[in-house]
């Protein structure tokens, strides 16, 4: 899956967590910067991008998946 | 008994002195930070301090994640004074108000900007370090206070619980009588916000022992980032709310948590079923479960989970054990008599750990703290507001709050009992029930269920062999996942909120 595909299918899943309908996604967005993203929407986040990309995340793979570029890079790798 | 200054302020002095660069005493956001940088830390905020005119000994402070934040708690408690936690995330208008009611002239702050303008500021991260400051000020009484932490009011105000030095070492002394060891070379977890008081414990364990203390950083997902820390950095020891290894249960068995030797579970009611599971992936841990409201410093009862054994609980929910050494228990009823073995009634706490009282709060203090004698001694108890009842060998066991009793067309009904079935039939899926008053003025009970929409007709014709009918929820609400509030606990105020009167 190309890096566009995949920003895009998140851009879906973020807004819909985030219930943020304009969210536009970027590289450098971490929990610091986006409101609300915590424990809950983590986990929901997490369950979400597992069952859109037929992926599966260890915790240790969620300790790299704090910052969104990070998120589209892993799962780049992961789809081959 | 010990002092503040002998239990909690010599042994860090000593730890300060003693370990210098040798050890640790803090690893925040992967950086370690020795005995002496944490001492200089200290010293350059009391110099700072003690060149500062400000009348009121309680003290702001922005409860940042960084060792300026940790030695200014030191310096101000080294100099008599205490500290008021202003979250950096909470609205400024929440802060602002807080430092209103206790008419705050001093914040501390290690904010690249401050978000204080009125009020006279020390900027801690830019203070450079001098000499050294350690030295107590004499004469300090133990009457003074050490912290106070705001909760939310009923009223809309937050409400401000003072803890004394008094509190706070008679809390040390209790806690060491339980017999949990930390020693120098232990790596201890302190996953709490300061605004919130298991934080002290998780500090003040580690820092008293010369152990090193591992924080979480704001901004990190904490059941992710905590379950790093114990792998990566072999945490030894660690309080932690259940929620949290609720987050982590799908991962049990993904990470190592062999370093473990004590687990604290507190916060919020320990389900039995999620320790048996947390016992397989901390293979070495003892688990305690201890109970506490901010009143009573921390902790004030705790009980110790036997592994593979027989352990007491109430409707999946384990025993909160025997009050600590310095606390007194009683369950009373509503006219302040003590019950007997296995009669449900209020827990009732008096003892060197309960607060003085709220910060100028009359009102709040003459409801919530009353005169009891106790064996021919006139003891001063805070209502807990927790239903309790204690069996044959004085554990008490938790039923749930006062205000999750409800009564339902004139029967007494618990809440809990409700949960646990529900809970039960569900495999260990989380409930909650709250009862409500509907539009004609009649309670209901409403069931949220933490997972997606399903049938429930299978799940009520279980209930109702378990129940009489006024027990049965007339409303289920399905919450795919139930939201915390800061303190971990499941926000029940979301769930009541999405109640359909």
């Amino acid at each position: 899956m190309k890096k566009e595909e995949i920003a895009e299918k998140m851009t879906e899943i973020f807004r819909h967590i985030f219930e943020n309908d304009n969210m536009v996604l970027s590289d450098d967005m971490t929990p610091d910067t986006v409101e609300n993203w915590a424990s809950l929407t983590h986990m929901q986040m997490i369950t979400a991008l597992q069952e859109n990309f037929g992926v599966k995340f260890s915790i240790k793979d969620q300790l790299k998946l704090m910052r969104v570029g990070d998120i589209i890079s892993l799962l780049e790798e992961k789809l081959g | 008994m010990n002092c503040f200054y002998s239990i909690v302020l010599s042994p860090i002095i000593n730890a300060i002195k003693n370990y210098g660069e040798n050890k640790n005493a803090f690893c925040i956001n992967k950086h370690y930070y020795s005995y002496d940088e944490f001492g200089k830390n200290i010293s350059k905020i009391r110099v700072a301090i003690k060149s500062t005119k400000y009348q009121n000994k309680k003290v702001g402070l922005v409860i940042n994640d960084d060792i300026e934040t940790y030695a200014s708690i030191f310096a101000l408690w080294l100099e008599g004074d205490s500290y008021v936690p202003l979250h950096p995330n909470w609205p400024l208008e929440r802060c602002v108000d807080i430092c209103e009611q206790v008419e705050i002239d001093l914040v501390l702050d290690s904010s690249k900007i401050t978000r204080y303008k009125n009020i006279q500021v020390i900027n801690t991260s830019k203070l450079e370090y001098v000499k050294d400051c350690l030295n107590p000020k004499d004469g300090i009484s133990e009457d003074e206070l050490a912290y106070i932490l705001f909760t939310s009011g009923s009223t809309g105000k937050p409400k401000g619980v003072q803890l004394s030095r008094r509190n706070v070492a008679a809390f040390m002394d209790s806690f060491w009588k339980t017999g949990i060891e930390v020693k120098e070379d232990d790596r201890c977890l302190q996953c709490f916000d300061l605004s919130f008081d298991v934080s002290v414990q998780s500090y003040l364990v580690a820092l008293t022992k010369g152990a090193c203390c591992y924080t979480i950083p704001y901004g990190m997902i904490k059941y992710i980032y905590a379950s790093s820390l114990i792998e990566e950095e072999k945490i030894t020891f660690g309080a932690m709310a259940p929620s949290m290894l609720r987050y982590l249960k799908p991962y049990f068995g993904e990470f190592d948590a062999s370093s473990l030797k004590n687990c604290i579970l507190t916060a919020e009611a320990c389900p039995i079923a999620l320790m048996e599971e947390w016992f397989q992936c901390a293979t070495n841990t003892e688990i305690y479960d201890f109970y506490g409201p901010t009143e009573c410093t921390i902790y004030c009862t705790y009980y110790k989970l036997t592994k593979g054994g027989e352990n007491k609980t109430l409707n999946g929910i384990i025993s909160i054990g025997k009050p600590l050494a310095n606390c007194v228990g009683l369950i009373l009823d509503e006219n302040g008599n003590v019950l007997p073995v296995g009669e449900k009634g209020e827990l009732c706490i008096a003892g060197d750990q309960v607060t003085k009282g709220y910060w100028n709060n009359e009102e709040k203090n003459e409801a919530s703290f009353f005169i009891k004698e106790v064996n021919g001694i006139q003891m001063r108890f805070y209502h807990t507001g927790d239903l309790c009842y204690k069996d044959a060998d004085g554990d008490i066991m938790y039923s749930g709050r006062l205000d999750h009793q409800a009564k339902i067309q004139g029967f007494r009904v618990e809440m809990g009992e409700i949960e646990y079935h529900a809970r039960e039939f569900l495999g260990g899926t989380n409930v909650v029930c709250l009862a409500f008053d509907n539009k004609d003025g009649l309670t209901e009970i409403a069931m949220f269920i933490e997972k997606e929409q399903f049938d429930p007709s299978k799940l009520l014709e279980y209930m109702k062999t378990k129940m009489p009918g006024y027990m049965i929820p007339t409303r289920i609400m399905y919450i795919p996942t139930f939201q915390l509030n800061a303190n971990d606990k499941i926000d029940k105020r979301i769930l009541r909120s999405l109640i359909d009167k």
